[in-house]
């Protein structure tokens, strides 16, 4: 489906985005003559998406070019809300369904520094995919690399007909548990927007490293992305949320590619799970640490994160606004997510220049373009963590995201135990 | 005189069995990991959590963690160990140093056999 349909059906967008912050400007023919080299190796770069039936689908057509634009920028040093803005237009640029590509790139030139901005149609592909994209692109991976298949295709393979049934039901008493108690939302708003905007952080090396220190002794080795979580629960439990109810409720992402697998590239490989928490437990910091934990071991020692898998297969079959229904709202018709997380860890495999730039940075971006209006993205850049906040601007008032920001950053440096 | 010999005897003898059933013991868990968990463990690692181009050239004591073993896979291997081999361990010591290489987890997975 088209991302606008999908906004339309009151869903968020699927124009997902890596920004990668060069130290240089990369030659503009070098990354055509890679983007021809990629299309050669992965026939699937040239398709454009084609009405049939009642859905799109990716149609080959050959002599297709990836998408590549160029932006120069008059000022040499423009400010930094500035740059934001101009990358902000280039996520937010709408697509027409005859030139939408699986990704494009944009090189944003200001005076001697770029941003390269790959912005792919989701689930084209998923964030460590995009990372595998610039992988071939730029690193080592235009000459070879081992194939491997993709789990996730040998489960849903090796799974029968009434397993699968086993695996949706068990998946869907999961949600009515979850849907139980009602979720904090950080705005009463409802209308989906047509963009979205974001706040990024670089954390650099020194406080990353004490984060993840402290992400170890709260949440263990196993559960990283937990700390991440449950920080957010309470920052917006210090910056008050607009509607609150009984629980948070997080919705995330879990990676099913094997880690250093150059391939698959293509495809939707991930599972996911919720993080729930009563807000009343929230303000225990050891506490609610303790209780995410647990929930995500019971939740993976049951099988949650696999049951899920059937549920999304059988939903590619669903109406869109049915899809979008059951995706978005508890069976009181509220809205299931607080806000939504990734966390898509350091690059792998690091891509460490562009056509002779070095990478200072790459930012994740997700189009949250509809309620909850609010999600985290966090990565990790050479060691140093990149907190990425994406919302919708005009459902939020003015300095709330910053309050946000400055809140969440405390409590991940905070080694306050209790 | 004699009585305190076959009581020495059949302290030597009872302490021999339980010497010989120790080592019986340590054969049988030896081989129980050689030929049924270490198989199954490599083949549960190797399928779903971390790439390696030959997994079969992939020694027992090879870096997982560097070979790209995450805090996810950590958790779906030890739960892994916990359903399919039958052997429960305990949260707190999940640590690097019990993960590190196939011979720490057969290490960390016998003392809780």
């Amino acid at each position: 489906m088209m991302d606008r349909e999908i906004r339309a059906a009151g869903l968020a967008g699927n124009l997902c985005a890596l920004v990668l912050v060069l130290d240089g400007v990369p030659d503009a023919d070098f990354i055509r003559h890679r983007c021809n080299a990629f299309q050669r190796r992965f026939p699937l770069a040239m398709a454009r998406l084609v009405w049939r039936g009642k859905q799109y689908h990716w149609n080959h057509q050959a002599q297709q070019p990836i998408p590549f634009r160029l932006v120069h920028v008059d000022s040499a040093d423009p400010q930094q809300r500035h740059r934001d803005e101009l990358t902000t237009d280039v996520l937010n640029r709408p697509v027409e369904p005859e030139s939408a590509s699986p990704f494009e790139l944009t090189l944003i030139v200001y005076g001697a520094t770029s941003q390269l901005v790959l912005r792919w149609f989701h689930p084209a592909f998923d964030a460590k995919g995009a990372e595998l994209v610039l992988y071939h692109l730029f690193g080592e991976g235009e000459s070879g690399g081992q194939t491997a298949g993709s789990v996730l295709d040998k489960l849903l393979s090796d799974w029968g007909l009434w397993q699968k049934i086993k695996l949706g039901y068990r998946a869907k008493r999961m949600i009515e548990q979850l849907d139980q108690a009602s979720s904090t939302l950080p705005s009463r708003q409802t209308t989906p927007s047509t963009g979205y905007a974001f706040d990024v952080t670089n954390l650099g090396r020194e406080r990353s490293t004490l984060v993840f220190e402290h992400a170890k002794q709260q949440v263990g080795m196993t559960a990283i992305s937990l700390y991440f979580i449950g920080c957010m629960m309470r920052a917006l439990d210090k910056t008050r949320c607009e509607d609150p109810g009984d629980a948070y409720c997080v919705p995330y992402a879990m990676n099913l590619r094997r880690r250093k697998a150059l391939f698959p590239v293509f495809g939707n490989q991930v599972s996911f799970l919720f993080a729930q928490a009563p807000c009343a437990l929230v303000a225990d910091r050891s506490g609610l640490f303790k209780h995410l934990r647990e929930q995500s071991m019971m939740a993976v020692r049951q099988g949650y994160d696999r049951a899920m898998l059937p549920l999304m297969q059988a939903g590619s079959w669903l109406s869109l606004e049915k899809m979008g229904q059951i995706v978005r709202y508890s069976a009181k018709r509220r809205e299931r997510a607080s806000f939504w997380y990734s966390h898509t860890g350091e690059m792998d495999p690091e891509i460490v220049e562009v056509g002779g730039c070095a990478v200072k940075a790459v930012h994740p971006h997700s189009p949250v373009t509809a309620p909850p209006s609010l999600g985290l993205l966090v990565g990790q850049h050479q060691g140093a963590i990149i907190l990425s906040l994406n919302f919708i601007p005009e459902h939020f008032a003015a300095g709330w995201i910053g309050q946000l920001r400055t809140a969440l950053i405390d409590e991940l440096l905070s080694d306050q135990v209790a | 005189m004699l009585d305190g010999s076959f009581t020495g005897l059949q302290s030597l003898s009872a302490r021999l069995r339980v010497f010989i059933s120790a080592g019986l013991i340590e054969q049988q868990s030896e081989s129980r990991w050689a030929f049924e968990m270490l198989p199954q463990l490599k083949k549960f690692i190797f399928d779903e959590l971390v790439f390696v181009d030959q997994p079969e050239q992939f020694g027992e004591d090879d870096d997982l963690l560097e070979a790209g073993l995450d805090s996810m896979g950590i958790m779906r291997l030890v739960l892994f160990i916990e359903q399919e081999l039958g052997v429960i361990l305990p949260d707190h010591e999940i640590a690097p140093e019990n993960l590190r290489t196939l011979n720490a987890i057969r290490n960390w997975v016998t003392r809780h056999q």
